[in-house]
């Protein structure tokens, strides 16, 4: 049985309502307007129109999959606006920056103009009495709108069938409290098995609780794994979560048995009620931030990379952490199981596993904003259970082309569903996964490159906890991963830069998933860059060199003059996939002024210093650069012309990552991000629903 | 010129990949060591200004990767290379062996009369030693280089063998930018005489 349930995501919430009750109490003024053509609107004045309320607003019943073009995807509880009525069920909305055509069976309708409610099909629809329960409904399941409006007109959708929410929602309250003995500490598997058994039920379907309090659950679902062969596994993830939550799903020992997990999902969402619910005394306890805290390693990137598997050693590492009473069964475990990396001296271990000096460590706390808020725990959840709803019940090949998944692409995937993501988007999983084909790779005979590999292993992430140590778990899966790799495609067979790849995988799943992750990103994603003669660094130094020319002439003429060539600084952002460095606009700007020789520009784009760094100022640059594929493209095939540079090389390994460049691999990092349009342009392509007519355009000031 | 320097070498490290061409680096440049370096991707730098006979000489390193299919973009950090320092590892034979394949690389892409240096690292793992000194010494004596056997580990020799390249090239080097600089003024002179337009700005210079 399929469990919906609804929520909003609208950020500023409050703004809207306002605007549309505005709409609303001038209803009169619009009422004669029905000659506003929304065909003629510009795509700009057609999203103002939007955020200025639209003709009314409905949140989604379920999630939506584009079908074409034309379609808005939403997901369920997203609020959409409405734009226009189109005909029959059929509406225009706008939704997240995205304007789109929607089915009104999907949604329920919240607020509405007069125009599009006698649109509606007026034969099954009761204003006054759907009216009255609405408020009811409103106040129980959307809180904000219970409390910030007093809905004059708003109304449910005749196709409104809500009670099964309501039952599963209590009776899962009820069950969760039986539940809680048999406390049983994690090990083992981690987020990705987890999230795949409650791959059929709605994520959504518990967000909140029967007394109409919003509340977060928390999305690892995880069984315990038979066999412990991952002893750094998942018990870090429930520490930056609600710990609690834990004890409520840990007696499952199948991990398939998704029935049995429905009834127990919600149990999740009633201690994490206690979370959000800030009067409670705990409630400080079960933020995602009190690792962070802890350790006073807190900072903006913090929000998105939390809950790495690793948080335990962190937990066990820092010094004067507090607050983990209640979770000393993983803890506890953990450290049992796991043999704890040795630390230098003054240093500890950040949220993402690596070991920095106390001085970085502050100096992050000094540089990290106040990000510890409810907020954006909000938002962060929010964006959790969105990518759960996609990865669950959409089809990888058409959710990509969609541009609300790039939105939310880049704004982070939240790491408790970073490896489920990662997978769905590049497609290991479903197009490259075969069973048992795995061990049988990593038990063939060991061949000449096994030397090279054994000595990079320790060489890969020396400053990680989980493969710092010689032979530790890591350096063991890692090495695993790399020889599987070569028997695999004894081609490329192993590649420096190859490791840095995986180890980042291993970092976020089992070393089975994180191997075909390698294999799909390599062959999908990073193509030609492996190979013995690194054919596809060189087409894209030459590409890089053309587009530096053409974007940063300055800059371009700068290296030039001092012998600083793409290829000398590529091969290490590109082969690791940014692992070990990210440039962005700012880094740019200071080799201009402050970088004399080469050597000093080279060793600057080597190792660029983090404060460059932040994920969201790198990201926000890099969005704004706007480079077209064409331009890539005929650079790529130029390259393969320009005899010397390129030699001869064949071009399709570009053309071939450009065409696939669509997803959030670790290897569709900052490069292949840049590669694609920015978002404005992704506006445009969704746009042509509204098929902008050659006719003059409707002032929106008008609206 | 500029103040900085008197002369500015650029030295490029070559070998196998783990010989420990990085951590050779880091010694000479930072005086640490760690047993933690990350593999080098394409290539890494460090720069360190020595002082030479009284000359400040500033001593660009180029730190290349060692695996093999790396070699195929090495091509152009040989460019404007004044010497080439090789490693390999006392401990691995192999590393010894593939020593002559490098001198191709050089010889091939580096200029003709470029300094090299042979340099045979972790010598402090002295239980493990199997590349024999007098074969290596033989080596670098058919090509005419000095050998140098190093621990970067605990410090041995590392100074001295980045120290011997300087003076190498800053012998011959040093002596060709001489000559350089004086035909250079010698040219100066001569256009200055042939144009004899501003017989006062020559006089000038001299």
């Amino acid at each position: 049985m399929d469990i919906k349930a609804t929520r909003h995501t609208s950020t500023n919430l409050e703004e809207i309502n306002e605007r549309i009750e505005q709409i609303l109490k001038d209803a009169s003024q619009y009422e004669n307007d029905k000659s506003i053509d929304l065909n003629t609107l510009t795509l700009p004045e057609l999203k103002a129109f939007a955020e200025a309320g639209g003709l009314g607003a409905c949140v989604s019943k379920t999630d939506v999959l584009a079908e074409t073009s034309e379609d808005l995807m939403y997901l369920s509880g997203e609020r959409i606006i409405v734009l226009k009525h189109i005909e029959d069920d059929y509406y225009l909305g706008y939704c997240e920056g995205v304007v789109g055509r929607f089915n009104a069976e999907n949604v329920h309708f919240v607020e509405l103009d007069p125009r599009v409610l006698e649109s509606l099909d007026g034969g099954g629809l009761d204003i006054e009495s759907l009216g009255v329960r609405s408020s009811i409904d409103q106040g129980e399941r959307y809180p904000y709108y219970g409390r910030h409006q007093q809905p004059r007109r708003s109304m449910q959708s005749y196709h409104s069938s809500t009670s099964q929410e309501y039952t599963s929602s209590s009776h899962t309250h009820d069950y969760l409290h039986g539940n809680d003995s048999g406390k049983q500490p994690w090990i083992g598997r981690s987020s990705m098995d987890s999230l795949l058994t409650t791959s059929t039920t709605s994520g959504t379907s518990h967000l909140y609780d029967p007394n109409g309090q919003r509340i977060y659950r928390s999305t690892h679902m995880s069984p315990i794994k038979k066999e412990s062969a991952e002893t750094y596994d998942t018990s870090g993830f429930n520490d930056t979560y609600s710990n609690e939550s834990d004890d409520d799903e840990e007696e499952d020992e199948d991990a398939d048995d998704k029935v049995d997990y429905q009834p127990r999902k919600p149990s999740t969402s009633t201690t994490a009620a206690t979370m959000a619910n800030t009067s409670s005394a705990n409630s400080t306890r079960f933020t995602p931030y009190d690792i962070d805290q802890s350790n006073g390693g807190s900072k903006p990137v913090s929000a998105t990379t939390r809950g790495s598997r690793l948080a335990k050693y962190q937990v066990n590492h820092t010094s004067g952490q507090d607050d983990d009473g209640d979770d000393e069964g993983d803890s506890g475990i953990s450290s049992k199981n796991s043999s704890q990396p040795t630390l230098p001296p003054n240093s500890s271990v950040d949220e993402n596993g690596f070991i920095v000096n106390k001085a970085e460590m502050e100096r992050r706390q000094r540089s990290g904003s106040s990000l510890n808020s409810m907020k954006s725990m909000k938002h962060y959840r929010e964006r959790e259970v969105k990518w759960l709803s996609i990865v669950n019940k959409m089809d990888a090949g058409s959710v990509k082309k969609d541009a609300k998944l790039k939105k939310l692409v880049r704004s982070g995937i939240p790491t408790s569903v970073r490896s489920r993501v990662w997978q769905f988007l590049a497609g290991s999983t479903t197009d490259y996964q075969k069973r048992g084909s795995f061990q049988h790779l990593a038990s063939q005979p060991a061949t000449p490159i096994y030397n090279v590999i054994d000595r990079d292993l320790p060489r890969c992430y020396p400053d990680h906890t989980l493969f710092k140590d010689e032979n530790s778990q890591g350096q063991q899966d890692l090495g695993m991963i790399l020889k599987a790799y070569a028997h695999y495609n004894p081609q490329l067979e192993y590649c420096q830069g190859m490791g840095r790849l995986a180890g980042c995988m291993l970092m976020h799943m089992p070393t089975e998933d994180a191997f075909w992750l390698l294999v799909c990103t390599i062959d999908r994603y990073m193509n030609g860059y492996f190979t013995p003669d690194l054919s596809q660094l060189r087409i894209d130094a030459y590409i890089i060199g053309q587009l530096l020319k053409d974007h940063e002439p300055k800059l371009a003429q700068h290296l030039e003059a001092n012998d600083v060539t793409p290829i000398m600084y590529i091969a290490q952002w590109f082969l690791t996939a940014f692992t070990m460095t990210l440039p962005w606009q700012s880094v740019l700007h200071h080799l201009l002024q402050s970088c004399p020789t080469n050597s000093e520009i080279l060793a600057f784009l080597l190792h660029i210093p983090h404060d460059y760094l932040t994920a969201d100022v790198l990201l926000d640059t890099a969005f704004h650069i706007k480079l077209s594929k064409t331009d890539i493209g005929r650079y790529a095939k130029k390259a393969t012309l320009n005899g010397s540079d390129a030699m001869g090389l064949p071009f399709e390994h570009g053309l071939k990552n450009l065409r696939l460049g669509g997803s959030t691999t670790v290897g569709n990092s900052l490069k292949d991000r840049i590669k694609k349009k920015s978002s404005s342009m992704n506006l445009k392509e969704v746009q042509s629903p509204s098929s902008p007519s050659s006719a003059p355009p409707m002032p929106v000031s008008s609206v | 010129m500029n103040p900085e320097y008197d002369y500015l070498f650029k030295l490029l490290l070559i070998g196998d990949s783990g010989v420990g061409k990085s951590c050779l680096l880091l010694r000479f440049a930072d005086d640490s060591y760690t047993e933690s370096y990350i593999s080098t991707i394409g290539v890494d730098f460090k720069i360190r200004t020595i002082e030479l006979d009284g000359k400040t000489v500033k001593l660009q390193i180029w730190d290349t990767a060692g695996q093999e299919r790396f070699r195929t973009i090495t091509s152009s950090y040989y460019r404007g290379a004044h010497g080439i320092i090789i490693v390999y590892d006392v401990t691995d034979q192999d590393s010894f062996n593939n020593v002559e394949q490098w001198i191709r690389e050089v010889d091939r892409y580096a200029a003709e009369d470029i300094e090299k240096v042979l340099i045979g690292n972790k010598n402090d793992l002295v239980d493990k030693k199997v590349v024999d000194i007098n074969q290596a010494q033989e080596l670098a004596d058919s090509y005419g280089m000095a050998l140098l056997e190093t621990s970067a580990k605990e410090s041995t020799n590392v100074e001295q063998a980045f120290l011997t390249m300087a003076r190498q090239i800053k012998e011959r080097v040093g002596n060709a930018i001489q000559q350089h600089q004086q035909q250079q003024q010698q040219s100066t002179v001569r256009v200055g005489q042939g144009a004899s337009v501003q017989p006062q700005q020559s006089g000038g210079c001299c």
